[in-house]
């Protein structure tokens, strides 16, 4: 627990000191306890004390009660009688208090038996028997009653007076052991005080031993460690630090020198390395920083031209802007137009449906007409037929004339009329037939105009819905343009302003870029300054020897 | 002298009256395989069967129009003037057959030895045309077939 360290040591010390000293405290401590009666002071107050006790008849003894009483019953003065009586109350009165004073002073034993006993209870009934009975009989005059209580009274305080008698012998032999006690006690102190002395001696000289031998040794290797510090702050670092067995408060600042040599080697080997380095670490910079300051103002001039490029987009995206607001009127214009448009394809419509209707009821008429001229053909069919066999029957009959000579003379010219009616007859049907024809084929070119037209009049029909379905999309194309174009007006605002903003921007980074180079130019004053500063240190730390 | 006028396209022709059996519209002909292209079929006409020659096919090698004026010509060839043995009858199909002209006048025609049957110019007084010389229009060896089927038509009584 006590290592051999100073601190331990003088701890040691300390602790032995006190123990002697409290040892030596709690003697006389107790001894005086024990012997105050013996006191300068006190021996004063016993003797006042003592005198007053001489002088003054004691309370707790009825003695002047009793002989006022006795004085009373001899005067006849009735005021002399009233002026004893008073003084008699007030003795009771002290009789009482001291009475009181006793029972709660007094340890438990024979003493306080007797004072709270006996010589309380006769002194009690004396006081009754003179106040009850005995008094007023002395202020009513009548003496005989007062002489009879005298006689009680008289044997109350004789027995009061036995117990105090028995008090005051049993006080006296009590104070007898007490004082012979405290004499053997102040005997016994003196032998003990003789024994501390001796003993306090003894520890002085043993402590001042220790003391010397710990301050030489102290001293020794105090010395030692300043001699190794002082070598130590001339800079070289290459002193031998002894090691010590001892684990004291010196080894521990030895080891700790030993420590912050090394520390300081280290650090001082490193700061060499380092300012190597922090040299070419400053040549470096400068050359960054020169570097960096060409970089900056050619970056300065990119800005410029940035800026400039900015500006020319933010014009461009404002006119951009104009453009893209004229083509939303046109578009917008484009939309009323096709409503417009949609309107009159609405009264196209109905229009083309009245010209199918007018188309179908013409062609019906001309279905019509081509079954009329069907009829027609047909009986002019008839009508050639007939001719033709009538021709046939003429040529026949004019070559049975023939042959028949003179007699079929005039057969023959009858026939030759015939064939003459029925060729009229045949050419004049060929032309019907052929008007018929050429009416059919008029018919059929007109149904098939009309069916073409009518089927025009319908691809009208589809290509007007077509048209007014083509205007709604148109619409809705424009109106979800316009809602684009909005958009698109709305993000060509944006980026018009951004475009400001970054021209702004641009500004603020050439700016910065000035600033920059500026600064990188004061940096360049600072580098070579750092690197005269590291010279410097280069040579302060060249006076450390770290045995390289 | 009175003529009938026909036709095989442009070309007119003439066929003497006298000649003349009767003038039909055109019908159904018995079908003559194996024959030439002239030769059309036979004809069935009073009991005979009548050889039938297509005028248009024999001068423009092309079958005749089917149109009203288009007729049979049933004529009678020389040689069979008695009136006891059955005439030699041929059938010609001819366009145009619609009218009966009075010849005035004839001339001589050119003598082509791969048409025989062309004969002589004839003229009216409108137009003029060319006679048919029908005796010529067979070729020699169907004439004879033809003789032997009329004679086959004369042993079989059955005939309409």
């Amino acid at each position: 627990m006590f290592k051999n360290k100073f601190s331990s040591r003088l701890l040691l010390l300390m602790l032995l000191f006190f123990m002697g000293f409290a040892g030596f405290g709690v003697v006389v401590m107790r001894t005086l306890d024990r012997v105050k009666v013996t006191g300068v002071v006190y021996d004063s107050v016993i003797l006042n004390k003592d005198l007053i006790a001489d002088v003054l008849p004691p309370p707790g003894y009825i003695i002047e009660a009793y002989l006022l009483t006795r004085l009373q019953l001899d005067e006849t003065d009735i005021d002399r009688i009233r002026m004893l009586q008073a003084s008699g109350e007030r003795l009771k009165l002290e009789f009482v208090e001291s009475s009181e004073r006793w029972r709660k002073t007094l340890a438990q034993g024979e003493l306080r038996d007797l004072m709270t006993g006996a010589a309380l209870t006769n002194a009690s009934e004396f006081f009754s028997l003179r106040d009850q009975t005995f008094q007023p009989a002395l202020l009513a005059q009548d003496l005989a009653t007062a002489r009879s209580t005298m006689v009680k009274m008289h044997r109350a305080y004789e027995a009061h007076r036995v117990a105090i008698d028995r008090v005051v012998e049993l006080a006296r032999a009590q104070y007898q052991v007490a004082e012979n006690e405290a004499k053997e006690e102040v005997a016994a102190s003196q032998q003990m005080l003789s024994l501390i002395g001796l003993a306090l001696l003894f520890v002085v000289g043993f402590v001042a031993l220790a003391a010397y031998q710990m301050t030489r040794k102290l001293a020794q290797r105090v010395s030692m460690a300043s001699t190794i510090a002082e070598r130590i702050a001339a800079g070289n670092l290459t002193t031998e630090i002894p090691v010590l067995s001892d684990s004291d408060e010196i080894t521990e600042l030895l080891t700790a020198i030993g420590k912050m040599n090394n520390g300081l080697k280290a650090l001082v080997t490193r700061a060499k390395q380092s300012t190597i380095e922090l040299m070419s670490t400053a040549t470096e910079y400068a050359a960054t920083s020169r570097q960096q300051e060409a970089t900056v103002q050619s970056f300065g001039a990119s800005t410029n031209e940035i800026a400039a490029a900015v500006k020319q987009i933010s014009a461009t995206s404002v006119e951009l802007l104009a453009t893209m607001d004229k083509v939303n009127l046109v578009a917008t214009q484009t939309a009323d137009l096709a409503e417009q448009g949609q309107i009159g394809l609405k009264s196209l419509d109905t229009t083309m449906d009245k010209l199918a209707l007018a188309a179908g009821n013409m062609a019906a008429r001309l279905a019509v007409i081509r079954e009329e001229a069907a009829e027609i053909t047909s009986v002019v069919t008839t009508i050639a037929k007939v001719a033709d066999q009538t021709n046939l029957l003429s040529i026949n009959a004019a070559i049975e004339a023939e042959k028949a000579g003179e007699q079929g003379l005039g057969f023959l010219v009858l026939a030759r009329e015939i064939r003459r009616l029925a060729d009229q007859t045949a050419v004049a049907s060929l032309d019907i037939e052929q008007m018929v024809k050429q009416m059919q084929s008029a018919v059929s070119a007109g149904v098939m105009e009309i069916d073409h037209f009518a089927e025009e009049v319908k691809n009208g029909v589809g290509g007007v819905t077509r048209v007014g379905g083509q205007f709604g999309q148109i619409i809705g194309q424009v109106k979800v343009l316009s809602e684009r174009f909005d958009v698109v007006n709305l993000g060509m605002r944006a980026q018009s302003q951004g475009a400001r903003q970054i021209g702004e921007s641009m500004g603020q980074l050439t700016d910065g870029a000035r600033q920059t180079s500026i600064s990188l130019r004061e940096f360049n004053g600072a580098t070579e300054s750092l690197r005269d500063a590291v010279a410097s240190l280069k040579q302060e730390i060249a006076q450390f020897n770290v045995g390289e | 002298m009175l003529a009938l006028a026909c036709a095989a396209g442009s070309l007119r022709f003439a066929i003497p009256a006298r000649n003349i059996v009767r003038v039909l519209p055109r019908q159904a002909l018995l079908p003559l395989p194996e024959a030439p292209n002239s030769i059309v079929g036979m004809l069935r006409f009073q009991g005979q069967l009548v050889p039938t020659i297509d005028l248009c096919q024999l001068v423009l090698n092309r079958a005749a129009l089917v149109c009203p004026a288009t007729r049979l010509v049933i004529v009678k060839l020389a040689g069979t003037e008695d009136s006891a043995a059955l005439p030699r009858l041929l059938a010609l199909i001819a366009e145009d057959v619609l009218d009966l002209v009075e010849i005035t006048q004839s001339e001589p025609g050119l003598a082509l030895p791969d048409a025989a049957w062309l004969g002589d110019f004839a003229r009216t007084e409108q137009f003029s045309l060319q006679w048919l010389a029908l005796e010529k229009l067979m070729p020699e060896t169907l004439a004879e077939l033809a003789s032997m089927m009329q004679a086959q038509t004369l042993a079989e009584p059955s005939a309409p």
